[in-house]
């Protein structure tokens, strides 16, 4: 219950953070999803549902400040979150190994969905471009930040819920 | 006759003897023989003088470490300190002069009202391009209102809150500002693009486009003010069987570092949709 609170301070100051830095640090035309990348850690972190509240709370402040249409930004950190809690059950033993593929698709994925959005608003596309250069540069970038995120969000869903520590003792 | 008494005689030869042994140091024939005798008395000497400074080493030199230790870390807090208000005033120095050449170009347009305002972010999807500002519709902007810079056009307001504002960059994908070519009077769009990259458009191939041709908003349909810099050609993209001519355009404003901004306030923007003939089914 506390995580569910706890996520509107840190998915609030990661939106920030998102917008006023990650997002001006372009590898070609892409950049880092520090939301994602939350969503992500959370959910191995976290082993419950509350990962779909964090998405979502991440969503709702990326699409206050996005131009793209807020369902397609809440849908794609919804579906990271599911897919994460999908990869998180079947490989539970290796939480590296989730992180590394749950970001990896999570990333693809919500490629696809801004891609599918982007052609309900109208707005033409050079798919091999976008992949090129968009695609591309964020699996790069999200790769580089994502195991400090990792650190971050594990060490702080320890300090909120420490039932690991319970059940070693 | 009285006779000296014993004890005199032997004080008088005790001082005789003093006085004597005085003498003789002075006149350096005892030098040998004080050396002898002193020798194990300096040697001593030196050995308890080094052991003693040691120790008083031991005790006071720690206390003058720990003295320059505190003093070192003092003037580096200091140093630190006095470097990063040389950083605050750089950066001071850096929004001045930004601050400074939007004023000279408000003054180039006295007709135009503007707010200067702060970019404080970027659209987080990589695929459109907006910037967030300080300025929202509690200091009076309002959406559609027209954005520039000292050096030509950025874009326009597209979402208001309260106290902060989206504006939609020329380089968006769903952006297009009517131009003219400066030098030949010529009417054209820039559209813009995923990449950022802004392409001039529905250009009459009777047209001669030249690299380096300068353009201006046009005014037409209402969105932007006329005469506004937006950027020059680069490249020429002439098919003969199309019915239009292309061209690459370098926007005069690095998008990339944008800092503040100009929102021209008393252009109202016209909606011209409802004039647009429904073609008939």
């Amino acid at each position: 219950m506390i995580s569910i609170f706890v996520s509107l301070p840190i998915m609030l100051i990661l939106s920030v953070i998102q917008t006023v830095a990650v997002s001006r640090v372009t590898l070609m035309g892409g950049s880092a999803d520090l939301i994602l990348l939350a969503t992500v850690s959370w959910g191995v972190s976290e082993e419950d549902s509350s990962v779909f509240v964090w998405a979502l709370v991440g969503g709702i402040f990326i699409s206050l400040i996005s131009a793209m249409p807020s369902a397609a930004v809440i849908t794609s950190y919804l579906v990271i979150a599911g897919i994460t809690r999908v990869i998180q059950i079947g490989l539970w033993q290796a939480p590296i190994l989730v992180i590394l593929l749950s970001s990896f698709i999570g990333t693809i994925v919500k490629f696809i969905i801004d891609v599918i959005a982007l052609q309900f608003m109208g707005i033409e596309l050079n798919l091999y471009t976008s992949i090129k250069t968009t695609l591309a540069p964020n699996l790069i970038l999200n790769l580089f930040i994502l195991f400090p995120v990792y650190l971050i969000m594990s060490d702080l869903a320890k300090r909120i819920s420490p039932k690991e520590e319970y059940e070693s003792k | 006759m009285k006779s000296i008494s014993p004890r005199t005689l032997r004080n008088v030869v005790a001082v005789l003897f003093i006085v004597g042994l005085i003498l003789l140091s002075l006149g350096g024939v005892l030098r040998p023989f004080l050396g002898i005798i002193m020798g194990p008395f300096v040697t001593a000497q030196r050995w308890i003088s080094e052991r003693f400074m040691a120790v008083y080493d031991f005790f006071t030199l720690p206390r003058d470490v720990t003295e320059l230790l505190q003093r070192n870390a003092q003037l580096e807090n200091e140093v630190s300190h006095l470097q990063s208000q040389v950083i605050q005033s750089q950066e001071q120095l850096r929004e001045a002069e930004v601050l400074y050449s939007l004023l000279d170009f408000a003054r180039s347009r006295p007709q135009d009202q503007y707010i200067a305002a702060a970019v404080i972010g970027k659209d987080p999807s990589p695929f459109l391009h907006y910037v967030i500002i300080d300025h929202g519709s509690d200091d009076g902007v309002q959406y559609g209102m027209p954005v520039v810079t000292q050096q030509g056009l950025v874009g326009r307001v597209a979402a208001v809150t309260a106290s902060a504002s989206r504006i939609q960059l020329i380089t968006d994908p769903e952006s297009i500002v009517n131009v003219r070519l400066q030098n030949q009077n010529e009417d054209a769009q820039v559209e813009g693009s995923i990449t950022g990259d802004i392409t001039l458009g529905m250009v009459s191939q009777n047209i001669t486009l030249n690299s380096g041709d300068i353009l201006l908003t046009s005014g037409l349909g209402g969105n932007y003010p006329t005469d506004i810099l937006v950027g020059q050609i680069v490249i020429v993209e002439k098919k003969e069987n199309e019915l239009f001519q292309t061209a690459s355009i370098q926007p005069v404003i690095d998008f990339t570092a944008l800092r503040a901004v100009l929102v021209i306030t008393n252009f109202k923007t016209i909606n011209i949709q409802p004039l647009i003939p429904i073609p008939v089914q």
